[in-house]
């Protein structure tokens, strides 16, 4: 009795071992690139001197954070980053999932192949690209939408860079058409690796296909969809900098609803030398997503304690 | 295989055709643009069937710098050899993190996670890898900082090991006697091909559109890569737009609107024709080693 | 919370390595200088800092004038450095630089940045190595260039020296002549910005598809169309708080009338049909020249350096193809330095950075090296004109990496193209020019920082819109006003005007 007890306790060792083998490179790396330079994160309680250097120069306090509570503006770039945010995590979970099933369903390897080459082509163009890709369909004078869809038809045509009301369906979907291919490959990996045999069962108990896909994937996609959304929620104060800056080409009349924590920031710092506010902007956008994160973390672990990111 | 629902079928094949139409429709015109007579182009506006056609944005891009086809090179060996890489170093980190019989698991899952929330800068990543570990002006340096591996990539794989990978097969291994790391070699990793395949296909495409790194930490223009050639042109043109009081802008020569067109195509249509050969490729790569897939 | 507690360990853990590690490094670069400096016995290294708005030559190419410039300033006691960063990555690698601390002896620096630069000690005074090692820049400054010195000191200390070449400024109206004559219209008594209007509506009545209105380059602004006609507006740095009248008072640029009245003729001109709602949006297509050269456009507002209006006219003509006239709106002043060279406190050799930089005040043969290239690889002497030899990548569209950006361009030698006495000239032009009452002054918005960060934001939101008509100033001026002065705009007014007092009391007049 004793010796097995041993015995195990000596082989649960040497997987720990090994296990600890396995994360040493990934560590190393993580502390050289991510941890060490955490030290960067006291520049956001510093008013920068750089003939002290960073650790010389004196505490600022929370002053370089006043900046982002100073106007009425602080509610309407939270508000919008939240909002878009939202809608985002929930747009791209729902069509990741609904892109992978279907795309699985596709018996023909080339057409398979194809669509999947296709929904991952916007994922190589830059945020500027795509910005000038609107543009070209959206431009008052020369752009697609109103040269030779509105003229022809004899419909009015729309002054898109001024009218705020079509923008957040405009970012939206641009963000949508963006990013599918990368949501659509993460699911499909899920929806591949299922057991066809569950299928075969239910099939055999004389289940449509959509009821299988009801029953039986969309269940098992569960963990990986609530991983996605828990570390997309880290983010939530965070935007897509490239969409909300570019895309609407700093048009004044729609900042009510294209303003973002990050424009805020990047229009707000006139000199190279802001570093103290950008850092502190950057500091309350990670704690805030943190505090989140372990809210939303705790939920799931009380619902669902395999489901949990730790 | 049973015959499946064949209703079904037709609708994931209509469905994804109209979502690719949508995707492809920019593009297209996009290509087209960049083929437009610049003046054309500002009298009639964006258009399909453009009145004029010019090859003047090729000529500028190609004959600014002779080096594109040295850069895409650069860009391939990148691609390839940090992919791997990174894969290598994920997959390593993940697996333990996916064990619930490992003791330290909640302690470096939230060791990794935590890099994903907070990060220290740009200037403070800079400080590391040009004066602690200097990369600076090698290849390495599209290849190690921050690209290496991402917090993200690993909790996803975790996240396929543990949820994909049927805990029992791991412990029937160890009772043959197989140790940890045999069974993650032979028997997890065939299984999780999948997830290494679009893990790699994501992590493939970030090298690939990485121009950063090669900003801050490569001043040889010989060493860049093309997605740095190519951002190089699109940066001077946003600054020169930005309006500061430096430039008496009028003097400078602008590249405009047809050569951003004709930019992005250049960076896209050779990875559609890649592509397809690069996911076969890659599929077949993954197979090697697999006893059973 | 346990895995908290150990969080907080692991990065305490994380930060002592670092603090220990950084100390290593330290030592580390110490000692790599010494072995450096015995290798090369005396030569003191001089790491110069440049951007460049062309391509970014190619490391042979560096290395090669940087060989050229050292076989000059070997003899010196003085090897030089040449680190070229794309102007895209220059604020980001100045940045890093800084706050890394590494050596850096030489670099330019741009106005606006510049009173940050001090503030947060960056940068290290000069007067003195000036004094010791800078008697040719002094020299070739003078007493007609004294006023850039001036304008570069600060609390009683010089930071930077001057650039020399035209800094001098006029507005002045592009005018497309093929256009003008097709429909025979009069453009000889402009003078104010209203008299534009019965023009463009004539234009616009016989050929609906003209764009009359356009962005000169990609910088025109409506506060450069409006001080085309007003003498007394003086920016003032970032055109918020600005002179507006005789006195030294200092305004809210947007509350002022003259901002309302020109709005108001804006939005006129839009619902008039003359300006494109597309002209607020970023795009960089409603520039100029790009409309010049499909022949549709009539005019736009330029402002320009050029020494006469016929050579600034042969300009557009070169690049645009069609035949221009330019209209000159105003006196030519100079309100800003543009480009003046700094030492970073990072400097490890001041000494020898001032040493090169005397020569660069001087020597013409060394000036044409770091403008144009070596002398017989990159450029060849065709007349006394500097002619470009083809296939080279230092000296590529009329220009260097970075033409007027270092020393005294007035030293260099014309380029082909031009007249023979072009640089003459230019010298002559910007001698008798002279610096705005408020030349010097620089403002130094770090008190208000976070004041500014929200007022830029408002500007942003809805100045274009306003100097293009494309909102309604009726509605949305007093909507403006409301959120600057949320913004903290007075505090920012009352900070400026501060430092202007005390500026004119420590400088003048």
């Amino acid at each position: 009795m004793k010796t097995k007890t041993v015995k195990v306790k000596k082989k649960r060792k040497e997987s720990e071992i090994v296990f600890l083998l396995m994360l040493l490179p990934g560590v190393i790396y993580l502390i050289i690139n991510n941890y060490l330079p955490m030290f960067g994160l006291i520049i956001a309680f510093k008013k920068i001197n750089f003939s002290k250097g960073i650790l010389g120069s004196d505490w600022a306090g929370f002053d370089n954070f006043k900046f982002l509570f100073k106007t009425k503006d602080a509610w309407i770039i939270t508000r919008n980053t939240l909002l878009y945010n939202i809608v985002f995590i929930v747009l791209n979970l729902v069509l990741g999932v609904l892109f992978a099933i279907v795309l699985n369903e596709i018996r023909s390897n080339v057409l398979k192949k194809s669509y999947q080459t296709i929904l991952l082509l916007p994922q190589v163009v830059s945020m500027v690209i795509v910005a000038y890709m609107a543009y070209s369909f959206l431009s008052y004078e020369n752009g697609f939408i109103n040269n030779s869809i509105l003229k022809p038809l004899g419909m009015k045509e729309v002054s898109w860079y001024k009218e705020p009301k079509y923008w957040p369906f405009i970012l939206t979907f641009i963000q949508a058409w963006k990013s599918i291919g990368f949501n659509t490959i993460l699911f499909l990996a899920s929806v591949v690796g299922i057991d066809t045999s569950l299928y075969e069962a239910a099939e055999v108990d004389g289940a449509t296909r959509v009821q299988q896909i009801m029953k039986i994937t969309v269940p098992l996609l569960k963990p990986t969809m609530i991983v996605l959304g828990l570390l997309s929620v880290g983010k939530i104060f965070y935007s897509d900098f490239g969409l909300f800056l570019q895309v609407p080409m700093s048009s004044g009349s729609l900042f009510n609803v294209t303003q973002t924590i990050d424009t805020y920031v990047y229009r707000g710092m006139t000199s190279v030398t802001n570093i103290g506010m950008s850092s502190a902007a950057a500091f309350y956008q990670s704690f805030v997503g943190f505090l989140v994160v372990l809210g939303s973390n705790a939920l799931v672990r009380k619902l669902d304690s395999d489901s949990a990111l730790f | 295989m049973k015959k499946r629902n064949r209703g079904f079928q037709i609708f994931s094949i209509v469905f994804l055709a109209i979502a690719c139409i949508m995707i492809i429709i920019p593009f297209l015109l996009l290509i087209i643009s960049s083929f437009t007579d610049e003046n054309a182009l500002m009298t009639d506006g964006y258009s399909f069937f453009p009145k004029k056609w010019s090859l003047g944005a090729y000529e500028y891009v190609f004959g600014s710098s002779g080096m594109i086809v040295k850069s895409y090179g650069y860009s391939v060996i990148v691609t390839a050899v940090g992919t791997v890489l990174s894969l290598v170093i994920t997959g390593l980190m993940a697996y333990p993190l996916s064990r619930k019989d490992f003791r330290y698991r909640n302690f470096f899952t939230f060791m990794v996670f935590f890099t994903m929330l907070f990060n220290g800068g740009l200037v403070s990543q800079y400080i590391m890898w040009t004066q602690l570990i200097v990369v600076k002006n090698t290849i390495l340096a599209y290849i190690i900082p921050n690209l290496l591996m991402s917090g993200f990539n690993v909790m996803i794989i975790r996240n396929f090991f543990s949820n994909d990978i049927p805990f029992e097969i791991i412990e029937a291994a160890k009772i043959d006697g197989s140790g940890e790391f045999n069974t993650f070699l032979k028997i997890v990793l065939p299984m999780s091909k999948p997830i290494f395949a679009a893990i790699g296909i994501l992590t493939a495409l970030g090298y690939w559109n990485n121009w950063t790194n090669g900003l801050y930490f490569i001043t040889k223009p010989e060493l860049y890569t093309f997605q740095n050639l190519l951002n190089r042109m699109i940066q001077q043109v946003n600054f020169l737009s930005s309006g500061s009081t430096v430039i008496n802008s009028s003097q400078v020569k602008i590249p405009s609107v047809g050569i951003r067109m004709a930019i992005a195509t250049i960076g896209v249509v050779p990875l559609m024709v890649m592509y397809p050969f690069f996911q076969k490729y890659f599929a077949k790569g993954l197979t090697v080693g697999a006893v059973k897939g | 919370m346990k895995i908290f507690k150990k969080a907080v360990a692991l990065l305490l853990a994380a930060a002592m390595v670092f603090a220990v590690t950084a100390c290593e490094v330290n030592v580390n670069t110490n000692t790599g200088e010494k072995d450096k400096a015995e290798e090369t016995v005396e030569l003191k290294q001089v790491n110069m800092l440049c951007s460049t708005w062309m391509e970014v030559p190619t490391t042979e190419a560096q290395e090669r004038v940087a060989k050229k410039i050292n076989e000059v300033m070997n003899p010196l006691g003085v090897n030089v450095n040449l680190e070229i960063v794309g102007l895209g990555a220059w604020n980001d690698t100045v940045t890093q630089k800084f706050t890394s601390g590494e050596q850096i002896d030489l670099m330019h620096s741009m106005d606006e940045n510049f009173p940050d630069y001090i503030s947060t000690g960056a940068i290290q005074p000069v007067g003195e190595l000036l004094d010791q090692y800078g008697p040719d820049i002094k020299a070739a400054i003078g007493t007609d260039f004294q006023y850039m010195l001036d304008a570069l000191t600060f609390g009683g200390e010089l930071y930077g020296i001057p650039q020399l070449s035209p800094k001098h400024t006029w507005n002045d109206l592009v005018v497309n002549m093929d256009i003008v004559d097709e429909y025979g219209l009069d453009i000889s008594n402009i003078e104010k910005l209203e008299d534009l209007e019965p023009i463009m509506l004539e234009l616009k009545e016989a050929n609906p598809d003209i764009v009359s209105i356009l962005r000169s380059g990609i910088t025109f602004s409506g506060i450069t169309a409006l001080c085309t006609f007003d003498d007394e507006y003086e920016a003032l740095g970032d055109g918020i708080g600005v002179l507006m009248d005789d006195t030294w008072t200092v305004y809210d640029y947007y509350e002022t009338p003259e901002f309302a009245e020109y709005c108001k003729l804006m939005r006129q001109w839009f619902d008039e049909g003359l300006i494109s709602a597309d002209i607020g949006t970023s795009s960089s297509e409603f520039t100029l020249n790009n409309y010049f050269k499909t022949g549709n456009a009539l005019w736009g507002i330029d402002h320009t350096t050029e020494y006469s209006a016929e050579v600034s006219a042969a300009g557009w003509e070169q690049r645009s193809g069609i035949r221009t006239k330019v209209l000159p709106l105003s006196d030519a002043v100079c309100s800003n330095l543009i480009y003046s060279t700094v030492i970073p406190s990072s400097s490890k050799n001041p000494d020898a950075a001032m040493i090169f930089l005397n020569e660069l005040y001087k020597n013409s043969d060394l000036m044409n090296t770091l403008y144009y290239g070596v002398e017989g690889v990159d450029w060849e002497n065709k007349d006394g004109f500097i002619t470009q030899i083809e296939g080279t990548d230092w000296f590529n569209n009329m220009s260097g990496p970075f033409s007027m950006m270092w020393g005294n361009y007035f030293i260099t030698s014309p380029t082909a193209g031009n007249s023979a006495d072009a640089i003459t000239a230019a010298l002559e032009f910007t001698k008798s020019g002279k610096g705005i009452r408020s030349m010097g002054f620089m403002f130094d918005n770090s008190p208000v920082a976070n004041e500014v960060a929200a007022i830029q934001n408002v500007v942003d939101q809805y100045k274009n819109d306003l100097e293009f008509g494309i909102i309604d100033p009726e509605t949305e001026l007093p909507k403006m006003i409301e959120a600057l002065k949320d913004a903290g705009i007075d505090k920012y007014i009352a900070e400026k005007q501060a430092q202007l007092d005390k500026w004119v009391e420590e400088n003048k007049k």
